[in-house]
């Protein structure tokens, strides 16, 4: 089924970072962190915030993190950034 | 924790004290609201809401989370805004119009000029005219001079309106004096040979050494008790006397500049302010000072360059020889003095009077004549 979905956007010559399901990522720096297509968040501190995306739990650990602005499938993630992590 | 926080006017801040605000932010963001600057402190999270989230929030069933509202923003902070300064700006507001209304009234009224007739007599007839307090500033106000000298008889009014203010400067007719006769006087220094006065009454006699200005002829009689005024007439035959004189040294100290100079003061101020302020010190025993003052520009207030300049002196002695000059000096002081002689003076001589002093001499040029004054 993704590989079909795959093959229509390619077709179509649609954008491809507007069309897919997985989440993604915009870091800038190590002080504003973008994260979309995420489904819930699972923890929020000033020191950890995880996301559910759709197959994967995203995890950001960092200092004095703030969620600037959240909705229901994008967050901006600003503070001091010290990894970002992906488990299955 | 100290973390950046802009105050956002247009966002609602909420305050929640719930233990699980993972569950709280995933409440919130699957009904469509947009969470702004969520900050996690130790007791009680913040953050803002747009004011169209802030009225979808209280319909959702957040009874498990304790949420309260910690700062208004959006209309309603606006609305407190203007209530609790409602009385600055309706101040502001008066004031504007007020300002506006105003521009073109007169506020104040201004007459000067005025010696025996009274100030309020003059402003009671700019009233009548139609002219009062908050009237429109701009009348004609040249109807208004025509007015004012037909009525006071004066001889000049000169009205202008500066700002709110209106001007009234005015200029009284001199009174005649009795059919404005005036005495006669003399037009030079002389001495009265005779004197035949024609109406009037003489104040020299023949004899008398008078000076230019002095009155000769007064116009007027006078009895006991009555004082009649006539235009004054009269025939006055007199001795004039025009002279001038030099003094001569035959050794005299004179100053000239050497050549060498220097700036004493240079300064740039804008109006009277002064911005730049350079001095030396004068190096020189004898000097002379010139004073040179530039307006480099004017705009608001003129920008002014002035320097002074010390230019040093030598003495050195000159040696005159009076005979060599005398023709020289003579001359000059015969140009002189026949400037100042009249037509029609008879019987012109000259006279050169040579008087020694201690170092030189004085020389004194003079014309004598004599001249009729005919005042009839």
């Amino acid at each position: 089924m993704e590989n079909y979905l795959d093959e229509i956007i390619n077709a179509c010559k649609l954008p491809f970072s507007e069309v897919v399901t997985e989440f993604k990522v915009i870091q800038i720096g190590n002080k504003i962190i973008y994260i979309g297509n995420f489904k819930k968040i699972l923890d929020y501190s000033n020191n950890r915030v995880a996301l559910k995306t759709s197959k994967e739990v995203v995890e950001i650990v960092g200092n004095n993190l703030l969620i600037s602005q959240i909705n229901k499938n994008e967050i901006i993630i600003k503070g001091d950034i010290y990894s970002f992590g992906v488990a299955q | 924790m100290n973390k950046e926080r802009t105050t956002n006017i247009y966002k609602t801040r909420f305050k929640c004290k719930s233990i699980n605000l993972s569950k709280f932010i995933n409440t919130c963001t699957q009904n469509g609201i947009t969470i702004f600057n969520l900050e996690k402190g130790e007791r009680f999270s913040t953050f803002e809401l747009s004011e169209q989230d802030s009225k979808k929030i209280q319909k959702l069933d957040l009874s498990n989370f304790c949420i309260e509202v910690e700062r208004q923003g959006g209309t309603q902070f606006f609305k407190k805004f203007f209530l609790t300064h409602i009385g600055f700006i309706l101040g502001l507001i008066v004031s504007m119009i007020a300002l506006f209304c105003l521009q073109d009234r007169i506020l104040q009224l201004h007459i000067t000029g005025m010696s025996t007739i009274a100030k309020s007599d003059i402003e009671k007839e700019i009233n009548t005219y139609g002219i009062n307090y908050f009237s429109n500033i701009n009348f004609d106000k040249a109807a208004l001079e025509k007015y004012l000298i037909e009525k006071f008889d004066f001889s000049l009014v000169s009205i202008i309106s500066k700002g709110n203010s209106l001007i009234v400067n005015v200029k009284e007719s001199i009174r005649d004096i009795e059919d404005n006769y005036a005495p006669i006087t003399a037009d030079c220094n002389m001495i009265i040979k005779s004197i035949e006065v024609y109406a009037g009454t003489k104040v020299v006699d023949v004899g008398d050494i008078v000076f230019k200005g002095d009155i000769l002829v007064q116009p007027y009689y006078k009895s006991n008790t009555d004082i009649v005024y006539v235009e004054p007439r009269a025939k006055i035959v007199a001795d004039v006397c025009f002279s001038r004189s030099y003094k001569f040294l035959e050794k005299e100290i004179l100053q000239v500049r050497s050549g060498k100079q220097t700036t004493l003061f240079k300064g740039i101020s804008l109006g009277d302010i002064p911005i730049l302020n350079l001095n030396n010190i004068n190096p020189f025993k004898n000097f002379e000072i010139e004073d040179k003052t530039r307006v480099v520009a004017n705009y608001f207030l003129p920008i002014v360059e002035k320097v002074i300049i010390s230019f040093e002196l030598v003495e050195f002695e000159n040696v005159r020889d009076f005979e060599k000059e005398k023709e020289n000096i003579i001359s000059q002081l015969k140009e002189l003095v026949y400037r100042q002689v009249f037509e029609g003076i008879q019987n012109i001589k000259e006279d050169i009077v040579f008087t020694d002093i201690a170092g030189g001499k004085i020389i004194n040029f003079s014309i004598t004549g004599e001249y009729v004054f005919k005042y009839m």
